[in-house]
């Protein structure tokens, strides 16, 4: 069986990104916005075992890993930021939160 | 003595006055301020007796990494003729305008910090002159710029601000808020200047990879340089000199800089910082004379100006904006001298303009005293009769100025007046028509102020008193006498002036025949006579209150408006931005709520407060350099 | 075939150090009062500087280094670390004076602030781009808890703010790093520097598309526009020390993962240069005409920390010898003039909302030390001589000058014009005849601020004058032309 070419494995970590991206702009709460961004995290994920896997490399492998772990303590200080957001309004849409500007 | 005490001293008398202000009560602060410019002056006394023929350089410390020749550039101070020279005006004419100010400013309530400014500019502007380097000079050059802005706008919250009448309170912040626009306006347009003082700097160390001006000199000679490299820096350095010396198109600072005490414009903006300017390309001379575009483009810059001033001058009724115009006008006379190459005679004329402007500010403020604030020309008159040592002193002064044989005005101006024929001939002939003019203003000046009825409305305008007098008195002398530093050859003289500074900077001899020079000095004591002639004949006819060309005149010709238009014109919104700035302070910020349509509003509209927006401009920036790049690669070149 | 890791302790020590006050803070926090611990940090701090100043290798010496490259203590290491250092020395002098007012939680803060550090510390001293990713995503992690750590709406806002875009940073970086990756087969600085070289088009594609994402995420946290809008917001929702922390530490920190992966790994491919040239125009542009429009000064002074942002990147489009020292040495600068001036504004103001800037009209004759410092700090930033701010400027653009970027060193050169204005004009009002009451926070010895702040206004002084002090160290070109090792 031939492995697919990794143009297509990079395609489809570009398309994901890209999704993320959109999700990032069009969702309101900041839960979705942050999972859209763990989205384009994993688009990075998908796009480094790729490439490791096309220049026969184990470093892009482990990277893959770092990556994790670092999303992994994203969410966490994340959620913490956001429930403590909801425990004072309520809400975790982004939207009302917009006292800051100017 | 080492050649640091110089700057030293002052500096040292700025600290102590600006950080310990109460332990200086009363006028203590002002004799302490005074002391170390006459320290300062009594070591440049010294240094300059004991002068050499070889210019003196004294390194202190290493500062700035590798901006000298294959080594670091240090902090040193190069002491020859030129800058010997410079530092005798500086401290000399600073210690009499220091003693002026004691009994002038003895009333304010901002005395100490009065004098502290004062010593801090002295020390900066010492820096200037005896800089070794373009980087050295160039600190002195922003701290005279410092001082000059925190004394323009000296008085940035007017004179009456603890006043209980409401009235009185509230002109005199509307006082202080013209003030501090002044202030600010002289501050902006001499960073323009600086702009052009730096890239000129960038380009010399990219042309020569050295900064320290000595090396300079001796490079220039053998380096391979482009000529348009040269002139290109020339030119930057001019536009430094333009915005210092408030010369055109930058010179509309100049007289708004008349809103501080009549003091600072005496020693600042007549006698010393303006003429930065013209110390600047005298400094630079090494380069101009390598250069004869850009010193073509002195020489005219140097003309039009005076032109201007002259014009200007002609139907002012501000007793100190007369003045103003007038130094406006006698330091595009210098440029002219420096651009067609007669540094010398540019310089001598820095020096006697330094002793005869100093005296007639200082007279100006005199009156403006006697009067209770009083600075409009049209209700003085006659006070010849109330003060009249002062008024013996201003006929010195304005007998200087207009050129009249034995006043020093009368060699400086005769000097440039030669060098521009030699040069030039259209050079040459408006020369001569600002010199007419010249004289008829300062006539106009003087049978307005001093001749006629006396037209004010205080009863009994009091004479100088003694303090005030001493500075005066010398300065008179020195107006009166010190042309005879150089006398010309064809009248006898020995021109001991143009040995001394040509022993620093050539002099560049023009073979004009004698029966000439006589001519031309005939005809420059011609026009100088003949102004005043006209001045005399006017105020006979009672028609000096209103000066020739009207408006146009009293308008600065425009130039101002001329301003305003050209940067409202193309753009409103920025227009509208910078009028909030220029509004002051409180205006400045209560415009914010009403201007958010203005470029800064632009910004705060953008800055909405919704994460989402921000993250909209992130990742269309992100986009938007990634298309840039596939515009590129499309466009052929990556 | 198995070769033992190469761990070598030296050039771990001075993150190990820092590393152990933030465990320890963490482990005795709640049984230790306050400025113990506190002082613990700072001596920890200064042990590590201590660590890192004998790690200096002179001419010829090799750096040393761990892990097979990966971290890299070389003298680049070191000089920014100790920059690092001194910024986070004064944000915690600072919270010992106002933390207990500003309610910050103890002792998260100070175990917070050490991790921050720490990160700071790996992305200085990394050799290759997992190491800087994992000190970016420590450093940020911290960050956005320091953010949110006061219990209080704005600071709220501020920290969410900050996490949501900060994580679209990140993982606009993560990408730009797995396409570099890609494209050149390397993840060390060396190895990226050396593949760039001779590259197939298909691959060079990917690599500019990898720069330029890279580009975007790091001109995210160091706050480049259209990348800067959280910083106002950030910097002037978060309590003031912490304030102080991002808008020196951090940006230190990520100046010099830009320093080493730009000026490092990324040298020699095209084109981010003429991107960044972009973005610094745009930055100047925003960032100061913004600052002109403000009336709270401690959102002026965020303002003035993104126009800054502008002035300090054009170091980086100066060939590597010239911008590199120029960074180095305007970094310090920054870090010092904007540390004092944030602490004065810690220890004068009543909320953490900071001052307005007409609440300064008259300080000099309620405050005068705190007066002429701010004024001392104002023209620095300002950037008048006789002041560091001026040759940071300075030597910024000439870098940046002679690299050939002719037009946007006049842009910079106008800009820090127009900067003159919104920086003069608080000044102005310190001096002012006094006709209000005052508005400051009354009470409170404040001794560590009032060390900080003399500290960091005598620094800018004494640099301004002997600028060489600092410089000297930073001047050999080598050490920034090594930046990827060899």
């Amino acid at each position: 069986m031939d492995p697919a070419p990794t143009t297509y494995y990079v395609a489809l970590s570009g398309l994901l990104f890209a999704i993320g991206m959109m999700g990032v702009l069009t969702r309101r709460t900041a839960i979705m916005m942050f999972l859209s961004v763990e989205l384009m995290l994993n688009a990075a994920n998908l796009a480094l075992v790729a490439f490791a896997r096309s220049w026969g490399d184990l470093a892009g492998q482990t990277a893959v890993f770092i990556v994790m772990t670092l999303a992994a303590a994203e969410v966490a200080i994340g959620l913490a930021i956001i429930v403590a957001i909801f425990r004072q309004r309520e809400t975790t849409n982004v939207d009302v939160l917009a006292t800051l500007k100017g | 003595m080492p050649l640091f005490l110089l700057p030293l001293l002052p500096l040292v008398g700025f600290a102590l006055l600006i950080l310990f202000p109460r332990l200086f009560p009363g006028k203590s602060g002002g004799w302490l301020a005074s002391g170390t410019v006459l320290a300062s002056f009594v070591i440049a006394v010294t240094r300059f007796l004991g002068q050499g023929d070889e210019p003196a350089r004294e390194i202190l410390w290493t500062w700035l990494p590798g901006m000298a020749l294959n080594a670091n550039l240090s902090v040193g101070f190069w002491y020859d003729q030129l800058s010997a020279l410079m530092a005798l005006i500086i401290t000399g004419v600073g210690f009499l305008i220091h003693l002026y100010s004691v009994s002038y400013m003895g009333h304010d309530r901002q005395f100490t910090r009065f004098f502290a400014f004062l010593n801090f500019f002295v020390a900066m502007m010492l820096v200037l002159v005896l800089a070794d380097s373009y980087p050295l000079m160039f600190v002195g050059w922003e701290g005279v710029g410092v001082a000059s802005y925190l004394l323009i706008g000296f008085w940035f919250s007017g004179r009456n601000s603890e006043a209980s009448d409401r009235d009185i309170r509230e002109a005199s912040d509307r006082e202080g808020v013209a003030n501090s626009n002044a202030a600010r306006k002289a501050f902006i347009m001499n960073r323009i200047g600086d702009l052009g003082f730096m890239l000129g700097m960038f380009l010399l160390y990219r042309l020569y990879g050295t900064l320290v001006i000595p090396e300079l000199a001796e490079r220039v000679d053998g380096a391979q340089v482009a000529a348009a490299g040269v002139e290109l820096a020339c030119l930057f350095l001019l536009v430094g000199a333009v915005g210092k010396s408030g010369q055109l198109p930058l010179t509309t600072w100049l007289p708004d800089a008349m809103a501080g005490p009549t003091p600072v414009s005496a020693l600042i903006h007549a006698a010393t910082m303006v003429t930065a300017g013209v110390y600047l390309i005298a400094r630079s001379h090494f380069l101009y004379d390598l250069a004869p575009g850009a010193s073509t483009w002195v020489a005219w810059v140097g003309a039009l100006t005076a032109l201007y001033g002259a014009l200007s001058a002609l139907n002012q009724h501000d007793i100190k904006k007369i003045l103003a115009y007038s130094t406006v006008s006698q330091l595009g006379y210098m440029f002219l001298a420096v651009g067609v190459g007669a540094y010398s005679a540019g310089v001598f004329h820095l020096l006697t303009h330094a002793f005869f402007k100093a005296l007639l500010f200082l007279s100006a403020g005199a009156v403006i005293h006697a009067l209770h604030e009083e600075q409009d020309v049209r209700r003085m008159g006659g006070l010849r009769r109330f003060m009249p040592f002062t008024h013996l002193t201003a006929l010195m002064g304005v007998l200087a100025i207009a050129g009249i044989p034995v006043w020093s005005g009368f060699f400086s101006k005769d000097a440039i007046l030669a060098a521009a024929f030699a040069a030039s001939p259209l050079l040459y002939v408006v020369g001569l028509g600002v010199a007419f003019l010249t004289a008829y203003y300062m006539g106009r000046w003087y049978f307005l102020v001093w001749r006629g009825e006396y037209r004010g409305s205080v009863a009994h305008p009091h004479e100088a008193d003694g303090l005030m007098k001493v500075p005066l008195g010398i300065l008179a002398a020195l107006a009166t006498l010190a042309g005879f530093l150089n006398v010309p050859t064809f009248l006898g003289g020995g021109h001991a002036f143009d040995d001394y500074l040509g022993r620093a900077i050539p002099v560049h001899g023009h073979e004009i025949p004698i029966s000439t020079e006589w001519l031309l000095t005939l005809l420059a004591v011609a026009a100088g006579v003949g102004g005043l002639l006209w001045a005399a004949a006017e105020h006979r006819r009672r028609a000096l209150a209103t000066g020739p060309l009207g408006a146009a005149s009293a308008n600065a010709l425009y130039l101002d408006r001329v301003y305003d238009g050209l940067v409202a014109a193309p753009s409103r919104a920025l227009a509208a931005g910078l009028d909030v700035v220029d509004r002051g302070l409180d205006g400045a910020l209560s415009g914010v709520a009403r201007n958010s349509a203005a470029p800064g509003g632009l910004f705060s509209r953008w800055q909405s407060g919704f994460v989402r927006t921000y993250a909209v401009s992130m990742l269309l920036g992100t986009a938007l350099l990634l298309g840039y790049w596939a515009l590129r690669t499309i466009g052929g070149g990556a | 075939m198995l070769t033992p890791p190469d761990v070598a302790l030296a050039p771990l020590l001075p993150i190990l150090l820092v590393l152990a006050g933030a465990v320890s803070s963490t482990v005795l926090g709640f049984h230790l009062p306050r400025r113990t611990l506190t002082a613990i940090n700072l001596v920890l701090l200064l042990l590590s500087a201590a660590a890192m100043a004998l790690l200096w290798s002179g001419p010829g010496e090799l750096p040393a280094t761990a892990f097979g490259g990966s971290l890299r203590a070389d003298n680049a290491a070191v000089l920014l670390g100790l920059t690092i250092v001194a910024g986070s020395m004064m944000a915690l002098l600072v919270s010992l004076d106002t933390a207990y007012r500003a309610r910050l939680s103890f002792p998260e803060f100070d175990a917070m602030l050490m991790y921050a550090v720490t990160g700071t510390l790996l992305i200085a001293f990394s050799g290759d781009l997992i190491v800087m990713l994992i000190g970016l995503e420590v450093m940020s992690l911290a960050s956005y808890v320091l953010a949110t750590l006061q219990d209080s709406r704005r600071a709220e806002e501020s920290g969410l703010k900050y996490f949501l875009l900060g994580s679209v940073g990140s993982a606009v970086l993560i990408y730009g790093l797995a396409l570099v990756y890609g494209a050149t087969g390397s993840l060390s600085y060396g190895g990226i520097a050396a593949a760039t070289a001779g590259l197939t088009p298909g691959n060079l594609g990917l690599l500019v598309g990898g720069a330029l994402l890279l580009l975007a995420g790091f001109g995210f946290k160091v706050a480049l526009a259209p990348f800067h809008q959280w910083t106002p917001d950030v910097y002037s929702g978060a309590p003031t020390t912490v304030s102080l922390f991002l808008s020196t530490v951090v940006k230190v920190a990520a100046f010099a993962g830009m320093l080493r992966v730009f000026g490092g790994a990324l040298q020699n491919a095209p084109f981010w240069a003429s991107a960044l040239q972009l973005l610094i125009a745009a930055t100047l542009i925003v960032g100061n005409a913004a600052s002109l429009f403000q009336t709270n000064f401690k959102r002026m002074l965020a303002y003035s920390a993104v126009a800054h942002t502008g002035f300090l990147a054009m170091a980086l489009l100066g060939t590597p010898g010239l911008g590199g020292a120029a960074l180095g040495y305007y970094l310090l600068v920054y870090t010092l003039m904007t540390g004092a001036a944030l602490a004065i504004v810690a220890a004068l103001q009543r909320t953490e909302a900071g001052m307005n800037i007409s609440d300064l009209r008259g300080l000099y004759h309620r405050h005068p030390g705190y007066a002429v410092a701010l004024a001392a700090c104002l023209a620095s930033l300002a950037g008048l001589p006789p002041f560091a701010g001026f040759f940071g400027k300075y030597l910024a653009f000439q870098a940046a000058f002679q690299n050939g970027y002719v037009w946007l060193s006049i842009l910079a050169v106008l800009a820090s014009v127009a900067a003159l204005v919104y920086y003069l004009r608080p000044a102005m009002l310190l001096f002012m005849p006094d006709r209000t009451p005052a508005r400051e926070y009354p009470h409170g010895q404040r001794p560590a601020t009032n060390l900080t702040v003399a500290l960091g206004v005598a620094a800018i002084t004494v640099l301004g004058l002997l600028p060489n002090l600092w410089y000297g160290w930073l001047a050999d070109p080598a050490i920034w032309e090594l930046l990827a090792g060899r």
